[in-house]
């Protein structure tokens, strides 16, 4: 497919292209179509103490960078990919503060973990997952990314996506019985 | 193909990733394979966790820091560097009197009306958006009669030599929805429309100080704010209350009470 063909195939190629001229209501309608899935996938990267502020960057890296969007992929998976950026770096300037946010009382009271919600638990296991493997698991489970566009968003080989989802999935499920989750 | 093989391929499996042919060799493995269909089952149970995690909403400061930092990107370095900055003490020759026309619009259309300016087709339109506050149609009203046009802060700093005071930031949840650039009879004039957090707009006109005998027939109040004195006219349920900034008259239409004018006059004030 060609860029024009994508171009006319994502919803949001119109917008996009007023963001270009700088329109603050183009950048207005864009942010509001997309803020939630950004700060959602922000919340689990990088926690929501920090999630607010990150969004924030991620935001200004797309109004900033926006003129070198061609529409080869769909405009979020290049949003996507400005995202996971922007929380890898986050949480690699911000490493030792993140091992304290790890620690996490689960370790210690397993058993509140049977008591816990499903939802809470998996929260838990996701803290615990290695950020990439995180956004991956993340960009196929929230937010309903193809292989191709994962691939496009982590920057790492489509081949590969596979198994990395093979290793998050796997890691989280043995995260899930060490914080005490039973089936 | 033995368990090694079909559980590097399980994720793809399980996401619908796989070609048609290798889709039916994992199906008649997990068929009779406990411990891979035993690993899908996991992947499955995990998906369905996946699907019950709620999402925060973003909060409403978010986008307000990104207006206000774009507009930092946008303004400062062409106010220092480029041309505009050298018409700054002379900006406003360009400005116009729309606030002026809008309030007698509101105050003394008939006056106005028969005062010698070719004005009564632009108060009837002031009287339209006033009375349509909120409706989408009322900001768009102006651009279709006088073939306005939208433009960034930038643009309007080009056009009309001022940098709309909205733009250099409003308060927290407050957002700038547009700019609009209006070719009045009589001059050119920044319209701005902004966005309450409760989704409900104000107007903001910017224009030279044309006339000074605005609001002399209406009944009006003066209160003084941040050290500015402000001139409020009630209209209906809102307010209207217009200021003097430098060579410049600025007019918020829209305004609901006098803590909002204090809210948003403190702002600009600050912000300049």
């Amino acid at each position: 497919m060609s860029a024009e063909q994508k171009s006319k195939s994502d919803p949001l190629a119109d917008v996009v292209q007023l963001c270009k001229s700088g329109r603050r209501s183009a950048q207005q309608e864009l942010y509001e179509a997309c803020h939630q899935d950004v700060y959602g996938l922000m919340v689990r990267m990088v926690g929501r103490q920090d999630a607010a502020d990150v969004t924030q960057q991620v935001f200004m890296q797309v109004f900033r960078k926006i003129d070198q969007f061609q529409g080869q992929s769909k405009f979020k998976t290049w949003l996507y990919r400005l995202a996971v950026n922007e929380s890898l770096q986050h949480l690699r300037k911000n490493k030792r503060k993140q091992q304290v946010l790890a620690h996490d009382p689960l370790d210690e009271r397993p058993s509140l973990a049977r008591q816990r919600e499903a939802k809470d638990v998996l929260e838990a296991a996701l803290e615990r997952l290695e950020p990439l493997l995180r956004s991956i698991f993340l960009l196929k489970e929230s937010q309903g990314l193809s292989y191709r566009e994962i691939a496009e968003a982590t920057d790492i080989p489509e081949g590969t996506v596979g198994s990395r989802l093979n290793r998050a999935r796997r890691q989280l499920r043995e995260h899930l019985i060490e914080l005490g989750w039973e089936q | 193909m033995n368990c090694s093989e079909i559980q590097k391929m399980l994720s793809a499996y399980h996401d619908d990733e796989l070609s048609a042919e290798l889709r039916k060799n994992v199906d008649t493995h997990v068929d009779n394979c406990g411990d891979c269909a035993q690993e899908l089952e996991g992947f499955d149970q995990l998906s369905s966790m996946a699907a019950g995690l709620e999402t925060p909403e973003t909060p409403a400061s978010v986008w307000s820091a990104v207006a206000q930092e774009l507009d930092t990107d946008q303004i400062e370095p062409n106010v220092v560097a480029g041309p505009v900055s050298m018409n700054r003490n002379t900006i406003f020759k360009y400005a116009v009197a729309l606030a002026a026309t809008l309030l007698i619009g509101f105050v003394g259309l008939e006056l106005w009306m028969h005062s010698g300016h070719d004005h009564k087709e632009m108060a009837e339109a002031m009287e339209q958006v006033a009375s349509d506050m909120d409706a989408d149609g009322a900001t768009t009203l102006l651009l279709n009669k006088y073939g306005g046009s939208e433009v960034s802060a930038q643009e309007a700093i080009t056009q009309v030599g001022y940098q709309p005071i909205a733009s250099k930031g409003l308060p927290a949840g407050y957002s700038v929805e547009s700019i609009q650039l209006l070719n009045m009879p009589c001059c050119k004039c920044t319209q701005t429309a902004c966005r309450r957090p409760d989704n409900t707009r104000f107007f903001i006109y910017e224009h030279d100080n044309e006339d000074t005998g605005w609001f002399e027939h209406q009944n009006k109040r003066q209160t003084e704010c941040c050290g500015k004195t402000c001139e409020i006219v009630e209209l209906d349920n809102r307010l209207a209350v217009t200021w003097q900034k430098g060579n410049r008259h600025i007019t918020l239409l829209g305004v609901r009470d006098e803590d909002e004018i204090e809210l948003l006059v403190s702002q600009f004030e600050e912000k300049s």
